[in-house]
């Protein structure tokens, strides 16, 4: 019997390691966790931008407007599957051109009730001082909007 | 039955130590996406406590120390028992025991490689599981060199 003792416990205690190992893996957390979390809803946001001179209430042609998120989510994010890219935009920058207006497409894809995003838009002008404005994905109620955006000269309050 | 050697149980303390450091790094740097962090209660004054004390900043420059460094200190602890089972004794038959150990916890990181295994593959992983293996049985040669070099010097 005791022969066998060492390799009985080699064994088992092998075992036991690789179950701890299996257990602990992250991607067996974050199953239980993706599992928690109901099927994934997504919302397109539909946003204009106009850009216009404070002064003289014209519409202000070829304004940059850059726009960037972020992502509130009530569980952490991790780099496996149950990562929570909530959010995608057509595109970060654009130009208003001559219609003075840009359009973004905002899509966000969420799994909890509680999770949202900031979604923030900066608008530049040479000559102007610089203009922000933010949405949150959570209390907007309308998925199309517009909003004007009234820039000052610099020399009227450098 | 035989006598145990002078100092079996300091592998077991050796091998607890590096699994609580593992866990202490699952939960710092993998927060509560890890199972561990759940398992423990008082996971999130730890994670905070460490994250205070700099560990966050440490782990955030290092991903290393978040994915790859417990995996090595799992693999310590997996062959510190081994040389507590086998009392430190290195023959042919607990060589290949301690080598069909260290093969089979290897394999692991095969089984995560083909997706038969729960975890990702990582050359990192390996690395430090290598060495985290390996660093046991070093530090009981060097031990046991060093002993049988004292032993040697007296008797002349």
């Amino acid at each position: 019997m005791e022969r066998y003792k060492n390799p009985v416990l080699a064994v088992m205690s092998v075992v036991v390691f690789w179950l701890l190992a299996i257990a602990s893996s992250p991607q067996i957390g974050l199953t239980v966790d993706c599992n928690k979390l109901p099927t994934p809803t997504t919302k397109t946001f539909t946003v204009t931008i106009v850009v216009m001179d404070l002064e003289t209430d014209q519409a202000l042609k070829a304004a940059n407007v850059m726009i960037e998120q972020r992502n509130i989510a009530s569980v952490a994010a991790s780099e496996t599957d149950c990562k929570m890219e909530m959010i995608s935009k057509s595109s970060s920058l654009k130009n208003t051109g001559e219609g003075s207006t840009a359009v973004f497409t905002v899509t966000e894809t969420k799994k909890s009730p509680y999770d949202y995003a900031q979604v923030f838009f900066i608008i530049n002008k040479p000559g102007y001082n610089e203009g922000t404005w933010s949405f949150s994905t959570l209390t907007t109620e309308s998925t199309t909007f517009s909003k004007t955006i009234f820039l000052t000269p610099k020399e009227i309050y450098p | 039955m035989s006598k145990r050697q002078g100092y079996p149980w300091l592998y077991l303390v050796m091998g607890a130590c590096a699994m609580l450091l593992g866990v202490l790094l699952y939960i710092s740097g993998r927060g509560i996406s890890s199972v561990v962090y759940q398992w423990i209660p008082g996971s999130y004054y730890i994670e905070k406590t460490m994250l205070v004390s700099g560990m966050g900043v440490l782990l955030q420059d290092n991903p290393v120390l978040t994915f790859s460094m417990p995996d090595g200190l799992w693999m310590f602890a997996v062959m510190c028992v081994q040389l507590w089972i086998w009392d430190r004794k290195f023959t042919n038959w607990t060589c290949a025991w301690m080598a069909i150990v260290y093969i089979v916890c290897m394999s692991n990181e095969v089984l995560q490689m083909s997706g038969i295994s729960p975890g990702t593959y990582d050359v990192n992983d390996v690395l430090f599981m290598s060495m985290g293996g390996m660093l046991p049985i070093l530090i009981e040669l060097t031990i046991q060199k060093t002993k049988k070099w004292k032993d040697t010097r007296i008797q002349y």
